[in-house]
């Protein structure tokens, strides 16, 4: 395949495509530094709030059952802190609507109902002097207390059950008295109840069942705690069908553990935290104490994009394919996560520092997790875990590829179009002075014209000067020769005329006998020298001719017919063949009948000059695709492979040396040639495929205006 | 009187030698090898004949330029070309110069001398009564052999002595076919085919200057021209 200077340097210029591979590497390894970046300074904020924990005794042992042996994790009783009072009225609105607040947790089912269900949500948080307990319970028929049936478990209520900060085991249940009132009573163990005014509750319907809001005293509280549900469904049997309850609570160590988050910690945690991190402190059981801080950050809303950043975004596509968008849209390990395991957590519980990395639960993000333990009196007494999402990391490496990226876009572009242009340029200047140097010297070799002067300093401009200087010595070489041959032609037909005019001068005498045939010879050779001139600007003076010869429209089958005629005649001994085909209409031809008679002529001549005596001469004219096809051929010797070209040429022959010592210039040739320039006509020259002998074909163009009429 | 002949050639041998030959033939002959000594003498005495070269030494167009000044000084005196040159364009520069004929230096002296005699019998005879037996009619060609002289439908034809010639071998035979070799005998010329060529445009170009429907002069092409005879 052949491939221009454009094609070849555009293939060059795609080694510009591997800019982009580069930059996606490195966009790589600027992700790899910045998530190692981060997740030393997420270590760091680890260590920071480690450090800060360490030897404060007081914050982990606000709660005694840290101490003590582990109680299942159902058990437990989380009391969140409220940062204003609860207005105790049935309503739940004035609970702070923290999404992952500690509340809702379907209470599992202490004994499994016969039909039914029983199930109730629960929030129990702390303000200053007040324990508040709000609890939504689901029942789809709701029974009140009456007097008719007194006692505790013969309709729907809430139990409170607690150890006192006296140790007394007391429990209180919660009745709709009716009108939405609520009834809160002592519960005795054997089904009596007795009204008691230390807690404070408000009932109200909802559509699912009712719910439940009390107030206790921080007072009355002790360390352990639970809540729970019986449900009597039938009005008549008044049975409890269903109960349920945080734990068991007909005895006071089956009660849960009140577990209270440390406010301090979670105020430390909050200053310490970093936006888009959230920030762990949990107890030597992996309790959480404190969290701070969520993993989705919030978007800050965009300024409008720049000319350059929608640029960049119309290439996003692109690269999305190569590199992860980070998303925000994820969901992780619940909100209301009270406790952490895993192993790497137990390590750290142990005293190790840990780092990982892992999938958010949904595994639509990654998440760095580093975790340090908190020291007290030499003992691990909890643990601070950081974490954060990467996509953060992956937003500002996405951002450096997507800036990267259009840089080596708008490079690749425009080099690959400056290289273009600059081949272009290249290619145009390079055709230009090709097309120069053909224009400037014709067939013949004769320099016509000139190659523009180049005032480029470059290496084309030094070729085109070079090829001018070539140009004008090759000119001033050629004129030399043309001048010398008609200064030759000149300069011999004076000393020519001399001898002559001698001659005849000496014919006017009386001569001896023999003398006139020295004389006759003396004539011959004058003769044959005069012939020699003439051959010799012959082919000049066919140029002035043609330059002035007016073209005409002929029919070509006359002028052959007519030209063959005179061949037979002047070669009486020699066969001459003449094939005319696909006369009618004539083969009209622009030009000049008698310049086609002499490229005949010439044509002939060369071919009987080759022909063996005995064979015939085959001329031929045939019409074919707007063309008159004039053949020669001839028996004989063959044109040597690669010379068919040359023939044509001026002064070439390729014939061997003539014995009959006719004057063969090989100008014949060259003046076919020059005719069949004249009338457009290519010429050529072939060896019969049978290599029986050598083919000459003109093939004039018809000319398609001529009229028939015109033919004579 | 014997008739007086100027040759102005630069070539000393050539000049000899046409000069012993003119004298042989009983001509008086002045020779001169350049233009401005020619010219003193022309403005002197006249010659009958002037034979000039076209080059003379490094005077290249001084022939050219004799001719001029010399039919500036006669309209009537027969000029004679005899050059080295023989090239169209020479020709036609020669002819429109107002010489009567143009030879090249190879022609032989005896047709030399012929043309000479041509043109003299010209002058010669355009003030004597026509002599009916010298005379050629083909229908409306006249060619009056003796006083080299042509007219086409009793109009006299401008033609020089070698389109005299020409016209005469063809005319001679209607319906022949002359070819290229026996025009330029005729016409005791030496010269290449294209050169007869453009003898025979010319001549039809004179004749056509006449008679627009001229159309006797009949190209056969490969063989030579052929007189066509009166269609009617």
């Amino acid at each position: 395949m052949r491939l221009g200077l454009r094609g070849q340097l555009l293939v060059v210029s795609s080694l510009l495509l591997a800019l982009p591979f580069l930059g996606l590497r490195s966009a790589r390894e600027i992700e790899a530094f910045l998530v190692e970046t981060q997740e030393q300074g997420l270590t760091s904020t680890a260590k920071a709030v480690a450090t800060a924990l360490h030897e404060r005794p007081g914050i982990f042992s606000t709660d005694a059952s840290t101490t003590e042996a582990a109680s299942p994790a159902a058990a437990e009783l989380r009391i969140e802190t409220l940062t204003a009072p609860i207005v105790v009225d049935g309503q739940a609105n004035d609970w702070p609507a923290q999404p992952g607040a500690q509340s809702e947790v379907t209470a599992e089912l202490a004994e499994p109902p016969a039909n039914g269900s029983t199930k109730f949500r629960y929030r129990v948080g702390r303000h200053e002097r007040s324990v508040y307990v709000l609890a939504e319970v689901i029942d789809d028929s709701v029974i009140r207390h009456d007097s008719e049936f007194p006692r505790t478990d013969a309709s729907d209520h809430v139990l409170i059950a607690m150890v006192t900060a006296d140790d007394e085991f007391l429990r209180f249940a919660i009745h709709e008295a009716g009108d939405g009132a609520a009834r809160v009573s002592l519960a005795g163990q054997d089904g009596t109840n007795v009204p008691d005014p230390r807690v404070e509750a408000a009932l109200s319907e909802t559509d699912e069942g009712y719910r439940v809001e009390a107030r206790i005293p921080r007072a009355l509280m002790g360390s352990r705690l639970a809540l729970g549900v019986r449900d009597v469904d039938d009005r008549a049997t008044r049975l409890v069908v269903a109960s349920a309850g945080t734990s068991g609570m007909s005895r006071r160590e089956e009660l849960g553990r009140v577990f209270v988050p440390s406010p301090e910690l979670a105020a430390l945690a909050q200053g310490l935290g970093r936006a888009r991190s959230r920030l762990w402190v949990v107890d030597a059981r992996g309790r959480v104490l404190a969290r701070a801080g969520s993993l989705q950050g919030t978007r800050a809303p965009k300024a409008p994009p720049t000319w350059r950043q929608r640029l960049v975004m119309e290439l996003r596509p692109l690269y999305r394919s190569i590199l992860v968008e980070p998303t925000e849209d994820f969901t992780d390990q619940g909100p209301d996560a009270t406790r952490i395991e895993g192993t790497e957590l137990t390590r750290v519980l142990k005293g190790e520092s840990a780092r990982w990395r892992r999938r958010t639960t949904d595994g639509r993000a990654a998440v760095l997790s580093a975790a340090e333990p908190v020291w007290s009196e030499g003992k691990v007494v909890g643990a601070v875990l950081a974490e954060e999402t990467t996509n953060e990391t992956l937003a500002a490496r996405n951002r450096a590829f997507e800036r990267l990226f259009f840089s080596i876009a708008l490079v690749v572009v425009f080099g690959a179009l400056t290289l273009l242009a600059f081949a272009t340029r290249l290619s145009v200047r390079i055709r230009g002075l090709r097309d120069a140097v053909e224009k400037a010297i014709d067939r013949q070799g004769r320099v016509k014209g000139d190659v523009p002067h180049s005032g480029a300093g470059d290496e084309i401009g030094d070729l085109s000067r070079s090829f001018g200087s070539i140009l004008e010595s090759q000119r001033q070489y050629t004129a030399y020769l043309e001048g010398l041959r008609s200064r030759l032609s000149h300069e011999i037909r004076t000393p020519v005329a001399v001898v002559r005019s001698s001659l005849d001068n000496l014919r006017l005498h009386d001569l001896p006998a023999p003398a006139s045939i020295y004389l006759d010879r003396a004539d011959e050779g004058l003769a044959r020298l005069i012939t020699v001139l003439q051959r010799m600007t012959e082919a000049s003076r066919l140029e002035q001719t043609l330059a002035t010869t007016e073209r005409e429209s002929f029919d070509m089958a006359r002028v052959v017919t007519g030209c063959v005629e005179g061949y037979r005649l002047a070669n009486p001994l020699r066969r001459i063949d003449l094939a005319l085909e696909f006369l009618n209409p004539p083969m009209m031809v622009m030009g000049a009948p008698d310049l086609v008679a002499q490229l005949l002529d010439k044509l002939v001549e060369n071919a009987l000059d080759f022909a063996r005596p005995d064979t015939a001469l085959d001329i031929r004219l045939a019409r074919g695709l707007g063309l008159a096809l004039l053949t020669v051929s001839n028996d004989g010797p063959l044109i040597p492979e690669g010379d068919a070209d040359k023939l044509f040429d001026s002064m070439v022959s390729v014939r061997p040396a003539d014995p009959t010592g006719k004057v063969h210039l090989g100008l014949g040739l060259t003046i076919v040639r020059a005719i069949g320039d004249f009338h457009d006509a290519p010429v050529s020259a072939l060896n019969r495929r049978d290599g029986s002998g050598v083919t000459f074909s003109v093939a004039f163009p018809l000319d398609r205006t001529a009229r028939p009429h015109e033919a004579d | 009187m014997s008739r007086r002949i100027a040759i102005v050639e630069d070539d000393p041998s050539i000049r000899q030698n046409y000069r012993d030959g003119l004298v042989s033939q009983g001509y008086e002959v002045a020779a001169y090898e350049d233009r401005k000594r020619a010219l003193e003498a022309f403005k002197t005495h006249l010659p009958d004949l002037a034979l000039l070269d076209i080059g003379l030494g490094s005077d290249v167009d001084g022939g050219f330029a004799l001719c001029r000044e010399l039919r500036a000084l006669s309209a009537t005196l027969p000029i004679i070309f005899l050059t080295a040159r023989d090239s169209d364009f020479d020709v036609v520069s020669g002819l429109r110069m107002g010489a009567d004929d143009y030879v090249t230096k190879d022609v032989s002296l005896p047709h030399l001398f012929a043309r000479i005699g041509a043109l003299f019998r010209r002058i010669e005879a355009s003030s004597e009564p026509m002599n009916a037996v010298e005379t050629l009619v083909r229908g409306a060609l006249t060619l009056d052999v003796a006083r080299v002289q042509a007219s086409w439908k009793g109009r006299q034809a401008d033609l020089t002595l070698t389109e005299f010639w020409l016209v005469h071998a063809l005319a001679k035979h209607p319906g022949h076919v002359k070819d290229r070799q026996s025009l330029m005998n005729a016409a005791k010329l030496l010269v290449d085919d294209s050169t007869i060529t453009s003898h025979i445009k010319r001549v039809r170009r004179k004749f056509e200057a006449m008679d627009e429907a001229f159309d006797r002069i009949e190209t056969v092409y490969g063989m030579g021209y052929r007189w066509n005879r009166e269609s009617d």
